[in-house]
Parts: structure tokens; sequence; C-alpha cells
């Protein structure tokens, strides 16, 4: 058994680069080795390939890239956050924000309409029996009376102008290729959508049941007109997400 | 064991699967901690392969939103390192051709440094290279070899990849980046035979 011939015909020279990077099993290091020993030639070659390899420290060390200021790495993080869609912990908040006013009026709506019903239905203060009264009945001793309970009155509130949102269940406000979405500068909300589209498909303003129109004056062209808008608090521009159902 | 491990070690730092789970919840934080983590070497790779800082950082930070913005993508096959150098090196590249592209229309003088990668832009030899003219020499050098060698030859000197992450990252054999180091080393020889001390 003859061990196989290295020649530089049958010897990859590429398996130089990987013997300088220590790249190379045992078997093929042993190859190269092997190989080397019979072509001392090949030495100038794996010189070469070592003083460009990651193991001369002293070259790179000397050839190292300048480090950008920390004002430059600051641009470009910021940078990074701005190449990303509005902040969702925002969204949220106003969301938030909204469903908190929208509770508070529907518990103003509650508490008032308590109030007019106990007023309508409230019962007589008692008046003292006159003296030929019949005498009052032996509840426990007498037959059993079938008494029928007139329903309480209905509460009905007076609406003076026609409803503009009469027939219309869901105000939708746009498609998502109508939306482009900004990060709100400055609200300290931390956000970064990654792996889907955060607007899928048509943006649900809210049903008609979560808005309540406040200052509204009337308006010839409703209901195809809209509603004068007026800003929320601040300046920050409000999205209101669909409200699951 | 995760779980102890955190608990006996509480400052240990998070996994990339961590943060970037927390990026994508919105977490400003984790990553500020992933930017931190990984942007020098990406600096340091595209710096290489385009030679100007500037234009390094504007590869960084392309980088970094095209590696967040498609993690879908990654789905964890690799490191978010070679990810993220695999997409800052191909940002690089193209840097650097729209750069060429533009150098072939003559423009007004401007402010800017020349190009380094003109045709006799080696710096002269001389006995004792200053750190920055030796840089500029290598990376004038390097501007000289094919964009595929010399994207994996940064990605394993400046990015510290292995081979075979240097494969996995451009979808190449083992036995390519073998190849493409070699030669890229040969001629990198002959282009600073002057450069280098002996």
């Amino acid at each position: 058994m003859t061990t196989p011939a290295h020649t530089p015909e049958n010897f990859p020279p590429e398996l130089l680069a990987a013997y300088a990077d220590n790249e190379l099993d045992a078997v093929t290091r042993s190859r190269v080795e092997a190989y080397l020993a019979e072509h001392p030639e090949a030495l100038a070659e794996l010189t070469a390939q070592r003083a460009f390899g990651p193991g001369n420290a002293l070259l790179w060390e000397r050839a190292e890239v300048p480090e950008p200021s920390a004002a430059a790495w600051n641009v470009v993080r910021r940078g990074i956050g701005q190449a990303f869609n509005p902040p969702v912990p925002a969204t949220t908040q106003t969301n938030r924000t909204f469903t908190r006013r929208t509770v508070a009026a529907i518990l103003g709506i509650v508490a008032i309409a308590a109030v007019v019903a106990f007023l309508v239905v409230k019962p007589a203060a008692p008046q003292p029996p006159p003296s030929d009264a019949p005498k009052p009945v032996d509840v426990v001793n007498a037959a059993p009376v079938i008494l029928e309970v007139a329903p309480p009155p209905r509460l009905v509130v007076p609406v003076s102008q026609p409803n503009p949102l009469e027939g219309i269940a869901v105000l939708p406000m746009a498609s998502d290729d109508d939306v482009i979405l900004h990060r709100v500068p400055d609200t300290g909300a931390g956000w970064l959508p990654v792996g889907h589209n955060p607007l899928p498909k048509t943006l649900l303003f809210a049903t008609v049941e979560e808005v309540h129109l406040e200052d509204v004056k009337p308006c010839p062209a409703w209901p195809k007109g809209m509603p004068k808008m007026t800003n929320g608090p601040g300046t920050m521009p409000m999205i209101f997400a669909a409200k699951p159902r | 064991m995760p779980a102890v491990t955190a608990i006996l070690n509480p400052d240990a730092s998070p996994s990339d699967t961590t943060l970037l789970e927390r990026c994508a919840a919105g977490d400003r934080d984790a990553l500020d901690d992933l930017f931190r983590r990984y942007r020098t070497v990406a600096y340091r790779v595209a710096y290489r392969l385009l030679g100007r800082e500037a234009d390094a950082l504007d590869a960084v930070q392309d980088a970094f939103v095209k590696a967040l913005k498609h993690l879908d993508r990654f789905r964890g096959h690799s490191s978010f390192k070679t990810w993220l150098l695999r997409i800052a090196s191909n940002a690089a590249l193209d840097v650097g051709r729209q750069r060429k592209r533009e150098a072939r229309v003559p423009q007004a003088p401007r402010d800017d440094p020349p190009d380094r990668y003109g045709p006799a832009d080696l710096p002269a030899p001389e006995a004792e290279l200053t750190r920055t003219d030796l840089r500029d020499a290598i990376d004038a050098a390097l501007a000289r070899l094919p964009d595929t060698q010399r994207q994996t030859f940064v990605l394993h000197i400046d990015g510290g990849l292995t081979y075979k992450e240097v494969a996995d990252t451009l979808g190449i054999s083992i036995g390519t980046v073998m190849s493409r180091l070699f030669y890229a080393r040969q001629k990198l020889k002959t282009l600073l035979a002057d450069q280098m001390e002996p």
C-alpha cells in the first residue's frame, strides 16, 4: 500500500487558506501538513495566507476602522426608530383614553336616566288614612289577590334634531392604503411593529354607540356631510383602532 | 437551565431571541440593547466594504431596519448576527455600486473627500505607515477585489464569522468560502506587497 502522492496538481491550494485559519478537520489538516513537508515552496503561500488572516492581530489592530462618535451612533439609532410605524403603545393609550371617555359618558347618561326615572315613578308620600277608610286587610289570613303591576314608564328623551348617525352602524375611517403611520414624537412610548402589517384591513373609526357628539351645530348637509371635527387634548393626532366585537 | 441561570445571575445579558421578542412587542430598550450589541461589528463590515464612515453608517442603519422588518424571513435558522451581517454587507455593496455609478457621471467638485477607489489610489509605500495609511491601503486593495471575494473576506475577518457561518450567511458551500478567501488573499498580497512590512 502506497501513500497517495501529494502533487500540486492534485492538491487544492485553497486548503492552505483553511489551514492558516485553523478551519480544517484533523484528517485534512494532516494531509496539508504532509503536502507542506513534501513541497516546502508552498510555505511561502501559507505565510501569505496567514498574513491576511484573522490571526494576524497586529495587522488588523493597526488597520482598525475608525470608531464613529456617540453623536453619529445616536443619529443612526434615531434613523432606525423613525423607519418604523407609529408606536403601538401610543395607539393603545389613545384607545384607552377613548374608552374612558365613552364609559364616563355612558355612566353619566345612566345616572341622569336613573334620576329622571326615580322622579317619574317616585311613589307619593304616605298620607294618613281617613277616618272612614276600611280597615286594613288581614293579609295573613286573607285569600290571595292577584295584582296587576303596570310597567314602569318608558324614559323618553326628546330629540330636537334627527340623529345624523342613524342607519350607520360603523364609521369607517380609512383603508390601510390610505393611512401612513408616523411616529408621534416625544411621547415616550416605545414601539416596534415587526412581522406583519399593522393595518391589515379597513380601519374602523367606531360604532355609533361609541361616539358621543358634543357642541355640534345642525348642518343642512347631514347626513352626507361630516360633523365638525375638533382636536383632542393637545395636538397629538389620534388613531382609533377597530374595537373587537 | 436558563431559569436557574437567570436567578443566580440576574445581570446576565438577555439572549438575542429574547431581545427580538421584546423588540416585536415595542420595547425600545430591547432595540437599544440589540443595536449596541451588533452595531460595531456591522459597522466594521460595512466600513471595510465602503471605506467611508458616513456610507458605512448608512449601511448599518439600513441593515438594522431591513433585518428587523423582515424577521419573518430570518426565522432563527441562523444567528441574528449572521442575518444582520448578511444584510449589512449586501447593503454596503449596493451603496458601493451606486457610488461607482455616480462616479462615472461628471459632477461639480464637492467638499467630500475623493473616492478612494480610483485606479491609482494606493498610498505610496513608506517605511513607516501610519494607522490611517495602512487602513487606507487595505481598503483600497479590498476595493479591487471582486464583490464576492471582498464580501467573503470581510465577513470572515471583520465580521468574525467562521467558514461555516460565512457559508450559511452567503448561501454558498464551505469549499467556495475557502476558495474565495484563498484567491482574495493572493490578490491582497500582490496589491499590498509594497505596503506590508517584511
